[in-house]
């Protein structure tokens, strides 16, 4: 998207001038048009010449065609020339905007049609003071339509200028005497103008107005849809990756470990079966095989805990704590099941943040992890009596809780000082899912169960 | 897809040595079981199967001894494999197997009516007499 809102990269296409009447209500219609014209589409050049060319099309219609047919028809006053005048000049200085516009020069084509426009309504105010109220809201047109494209300082200064014009029109309407120089019009003419031109105008200001602010909403409602977009395809790459992760895992088991586990049998038997020169050796090797088991076990643990699926957050988050080097107090009880994502997000913010403790927290350090589900909620605090650190020293593994959280839905607050501890909280709105008891295991037979550790 | 393989893998034998089934999709397993068995004197194979659902299907009716029963198998699994065999076979001991720890088993492994849990690492002629003494 290009920084400068007025430079779009696409050529101007011509617009007709024979579409001119349909002017207002295309630009009324098509930025609020849910067919995609946007915030984006309302900087395109179309819409920006649209206005340039209506606006044309009332100084020449209203401002000279009429003013000369009034004088060729009713009334031969010098007061009808000025006016086609100044409108003729105001036209030509719209058509030089409506070029520069066309070369792709937006900001110099607005600054010219405003300057016009307040040069023109001063000067026909100074002709003619009656139609002060007309020239007002005419002296308003141009940078109502402009604001939105312009940087806000530069907004500023119109605005302030258009309000010294309002100021300057005020006062020549009601100060000079200038105006009796020619025979003024008749009374009527003057009442018809004022009655029509000024709802026109009105109309036009508010045209423009709600133009804009329809614009507004759709780009809004559009950035929303956006928004929503990027956090669901978030939410399917973590997804994604979970399950990639539970692959590796199962992948891991599965495979290279069955067959060590298969060799270490065999091993075992041959040194169990023949007590000769070849002892030492199998010894060697089932030791050997032992660390591989041992360490593609750790592995496949580290990549996505098998306990996390078979019985879930209490099951997973107490399998780390029994083998963390650091006291830890556990109170999961509250936790139910939920959706694997958020297991897995809720295990992988626990044991990162215990892996902190551990690391940093320095001697001593005791951990605390508490579940609480309310049936909409659930909560999970991981607190540490460890040294704490600057809260806005945050590093990689702390960023990767909080997005990890958050792609879930949830939020991730740390709170932490220098010598305070650390508490990590994870908050995410999801009710339980029913399951089987997670206190039937003990039941199996234990006697022969060999212990692994 | 291996059914039950009696001969010539495993002859039959008249005495009255216990059988031992296998149930697991890994061959590597289901070899080193076999060598296992064949090491002991007690013991003897009584089949070998590839899925839980094959092996409700082959082991004979009245049948005794031990089913190491592998927990992770694609389709039905170790676990319901176990419970049918157990409803069908009241005389059979499943031993439940797989490499993971203890605390990373399914919930369902308690009441699956195993006699207990084994680790594939840990199986040896000791274990199994271990067991089967325990058991009878």
């Amino acid at each position: 998207m290009a920084n400068d809102p007025l430079s779009p990269t696409t050529t101007a296409e011509s617009v007709p001038y024979w579409r001119v009447p349909k002017v207002l209500l295309d630009a009324a219609v098509r930025s609020s048009s849910l067919l995609g014209h946007d915030l984006i589409h309302r900087f395109t050049v179309e819409r920006f010449q649209l206005f340039l060319a209506g606006y044309f099309a009332m100084y020449f219609g209203a401002g000279v065609v009429l003013s000369l047919w009034q004088y060729v028809c009713f009334l031969r006053s010098a007061w009808f020339l000025a006016i086609a005048a100044i409108c003729t000049a105001q036209c030509l200085v719209l058509a030089v905007a409506l070029a520069l516009a066309r070369r792709g020069r937006y900001q110099q084509s607005i600054t010219l049609a405003c300057i016009g426009n307040w040069i023109a309504v001063f000067l026909i105010t100074f002709v003619a003071p009656n139609l002060l109220p007309a020239m007002v809201l005419a002296a308003l047109v141009p940078v109502v339509f402009a604001q939105p494209y312009m940087r806000w300082q530069r907004g500023l200064v119109f605005a302030v200028i258009t309000a010294g014009c309002v100021l300057a029109l005020a006062s020549v309407a009601r100060f000079q005497h200038f105006a009796q120089f020619a025979t003024p019009p008749p009374r009527w003419i003057e009442h018809a103008f004022i009655i029509i031109a000024l709802p026109m105008n009105a109309f036009h200001i508010l045209v423009i107005a709600w133009n804009n602010a329809a614009a507004l909403a759709v780009s809004e409602s559009m950035l929303a849809e956006r928004a929503a977009e990027v956090e669901a395809s978030r939410g399917r790459l973590v997804t994604a990756a979970d399950e990639e992760r539970r692959r590796l895992e199962r992948d891991l088991h599965d495979g290279a470990q069955q067959h060590l586990v298969a060799l270490a049998v065999l091993i075992q038997l041959a040194r169990s079966a023949e007590q000769g020169k070849y002892q030492p050796l199998l010894t060697e090797a089932s030791g050997l095989l032992e660390n591989a088991i041992a360490e593609i076990r750790r592995l496949a643990h580290g990549i996505y805990p098998p306990s996390l699926v078979s019985g879930g957050l209490p099951q997973a988050v107490s399998a780390v704590a029994a083998h963390a080097p650091i006291p830890i107090q556990l109170d999961l009880k509250d936790l139910g099941r939920y959706p694997a994502s958020i297991e897995a997000a809720l295990y992988f913010c626990c044991s990162e943040a215990l892996q902190n403790a551990i690391k940093h927290g320095g001697p001593g350090t005791a951990v605390t992890i508490t579940g609480h589900a309310d049936g909409q909620t659930l909560t999970l605090t991981i607190s540490d009596t460890g040294r704490g650190f600057e809260p806005a020293t945050t590093g990689t593994g702390l960023t990767n809780m909080t997005d990890r959280v958050s792609a879930i839905g949830g939020k991730l607050t740390i709170d932490t000082a220098p010598g305070e501890g650390t508490r990590v909280t994870a908050v995410v709105e999801s009710a339980a899912q029913p399951n089987s008891d997670s206190s039937a295991k003990d039941g199996l037979s234990s006697g022969l169960m060999p212990s692994r550790n | 897809m291996a059914g039950i393989e009696s001969a010539p893998d495993y002859p039959k034998v008249a005495d009255e040595r216990v059988r031992v089934w296998v149930v697991d999709d890994q061959a590597s397993f289901r070899r080193a079981t076999a060598a296992t068995v064949a090491a002991t004197e007690d013991f003897a194979m009584g089949g070998d199967c590839e899925t839980g659902e094959s092996a409700i299907e082959l082991i004979p009716d009245g049948s005794a001894g031990i089913v190491l029963m592998d927990i992770h198998m694609p389709g039905m699994g170790g676990i319901e494999a176990t419970r049918r065999i157990r409803a069908a076979h009241p005389d059979l001991i499943v031993l439940l197997t797989s490499t993971y720890d203890v605390e990373d088993l399914p919930l369902e492994v308690a009441d699956c009516g195993a006699e207990a849990y084994l680790h594939k690492e840990d199986l040896s002629p000791e274990l199994l007499s271990r067991i089967w003494r325990t058991t009878h």
